[in-house]
């Protein structure tokens, strides 16, 4: 039974309460950064590393923080991780923290990490906490890649850097900028809810058919 | 739910500040010297590649030297052994004696008189010095804040209050260490004359100012200079290079920068960065006269621009002041 449940709050941070596309939580980098596949895997990587690391430390916590300050406490265990990320894509890996960043130290007032910490990490134990945090992370991270993807073929005709389209491909820049990222996401909202109402729809003929069946 | 009382808050969230003080401290230690080296490698790096391959390339450390070197140079080829970058404008303030300049310029003197771990620091405050645009200036009385300990510095001030706030050990005092390194609050500014002479006050990632040397068997064979200049979002910082007789340019290359994508930040690819090779540092460099600009892109050519200019007046007063002239 805990199996299962734990299962679950992983897959349900994957699709079910996907943060971008379905909670719409955490847009500012998810418009900002996807502008290359390698910009929203290290993003995306990036914030899972920062949920995991804050939902685990949190619920331990839990018991200890005063319910009157817990979101100061939860913003200086937040900001200590990505301080620590920060430094770290600094000394690593230069290229990309050149490129995401404000985004990095920005990570702070995501509203998954916070909204993470508040809505799970301070009411369940630990081992649930670290696993929803790592669905959410994975949702994110999928849903980075996704954006970041379809922005970077249309804008610049690759995907992680290799050329898919070739030498002949017109780079259609808007989808570099900020005003595509709208536009992409919101295609892809569209087509998330498409998915999830027609899969509803079904179910519910389904069980219309399956009692018509039975009477 | 629980009702808490204050004392418990208080402690908790100190206890939670001091234990993330902590691991932050740590986690500086260990990041900051591998950024900071990097840091030196990136220009270092790329004046490899704008200077002649096989050359010695040094970071210039005394501008004597270098200008003598430059002289050398100059007289080999049969030119006048001072270089001007624009003999047609005004000429640039006639050289003066070391003791004089030390009044007018405050800071070049203060920094020469230092040991030679300084290179740093000397280097960049020269740079400053000699600008003729506002940075310059704020530079200059940030620098004369510090001495003063005038109200310039709010920010600095309020924050290292702030970090006493927390406790009265010495984490707290680690504490505002790695605010300043982490975060830049003080902008590096205000451990200048703590601490100077064991550690490089600018923290800036790009330093407005730096020469490196190119040596082939003793004789210059490159000067590659770093400037700085506004883009359209944020600083442009190139660096450039000329052969040893600083009468042409030998290449260009955009260090750091932060301009539109797809737009401005085309201003770091070939096609625009190659225009400059080869051409004679006589040139006025504006856009629409000898540089041809990145279309749609005004601003950022323009910084660019603006860079190179402020490299060339830089390295002229850089070479000038006063000594060389006194020497040849």
């Amino acid at each position: 039974m805990a199996k299962k449940s734990l299962f679950k709050e992983f897959v349900k941070g994957l699709w079910e309460e996907h943060p971008n596309f379905v909670m719409l939580i955490g847009l500012c980098p998810t418009l900002a950064v996807t502008t290359s596949a390698m910009n929203g895997l290290a993003m995306g990587i990036a914030t899972t590393f920062v949920i995991v690391c804050s939902s685990i430390l949190i619920s331990l916590m839990r018991k200890i923080i005063p319910d009157e300050v817990r979101l100061p406490s939860y913003i200086i265990i937040v900001a200590t991780f990505v301080t620590i990320v920060d430094l770290a894509l600094n000394a690593y890996f230069p290229e990309i923290y050149q490129l995401l960043g404000i985004f990095i130290p920005l990570i702070v007032v995501n509203c998954i990490v916070l909204g993470r910490a508040e809505a799970f990490a301070s009411r369940n134990g630990v081992i649930a906490s670290a696993i929803d945090g790592l669905g959410m992370g994975f949702g994110f991270t999928w849903g980075l890649i996704v954006l970041s993807s379809i922005r970077e073929l249309l804008a610049k005709g690759s995907i992680f850097g290799m050329t898919i389209f070739g030498e002949s491909f017109k780079p259609i820049q808007i989808f570099g900028q900020a005003p595509g990222a709208f536009i992409i996401l919101g295609f892809i909202v569209g087509l998330v809810n498409f998915i999830n109402i027609n899969a509803k729809r079904k179910r519910e003929l389904q069980k219309i058919s399956d009692r018509s069946q039975a009477a | 739910m629980k009702k808490s009382n204050l004392l418990n808050i208080v402690l908790v969230l100190t206890i939670i500040s001091l234990v993330s003080a902590a691991v932050l401290t740590l986690a500086n230690d260990k990041f900051s010297p591998i950024i900071k080296a990097r840091e030196n490698d990136k220009l270092r790096i790329v004046a490899q590649k704008l200077l002649p391959e096989g050359a010695q390339i040094t970071k210039v450390a005394n501008y004597s030297d270098l200008a003598s070197l430059v002289a050398e140079a100059r007289k080999a080829a049969g030119l006048s052994p001072d270089w001007h970058w624009n003999p047609d404008a005004a000429p640039v303030e006639a050289a003066v004696p070391a003791e004089e300049e030390k009044v007018e310029l405050d800071f070049s003197g203060f920094t020469f008189e230092e040991s030679e771990d300084e290179e740093e620091v000397e280097l960049d405050l020269s740079g400053f010095t000699f600008e003729e645009n506002d940075e310059a200036e704020e530079i200059g009385t940030e620098e004369e804040t510090v001495f003063t300990e005038d109200s310039e510095d709010l920010d600095t001030v309020d924050f290292s209050e702030e970090t006493f706030s927390f406790g009265e050990e010495e984490e707290a005092v680690d504490f505002g260490d790695m605010f300043g390194d982490a975060f830049d609050f003080t902008g590096g500014e205000e451990e200048a004359p703590a601490e100077a002479p064991t550690e490089p006050a600018q923290e800036e990632v790009a330093p407005a100012f730096e020469v490196y040397q190119a040596l082939e068997n003793g004789k210059l064979a490159g000067v590659a200079v770093v400037a700085k200049a506004k883009g359209y979002h944020g600083d442009i910082v190139i660096m450039i290079s000329f052969d040893g007789t600083l009468e042409k340019v030998v290449g260009m290359d955009v260090v750091q920068q932060t301009e539109t994508a797809g737009l401005g930040s085309l201003i770091t690819e070939e096609k625009f960065t190659k225009q400059f090779a080869g051409k004679p540092t006589g040139n006025p460099f504006e856009t629409g006269k000898d540089i041809q600009g990145v279309a749609g892109a005004t601003i950022s050519s323009k910084g660019v621009a603006a860079a190179l200019q402020n490299a060339l007046k830089n390295l002229e007063q850089f070479l000038i002041d006063g000594t060389i002239k006194e020497g040849a």
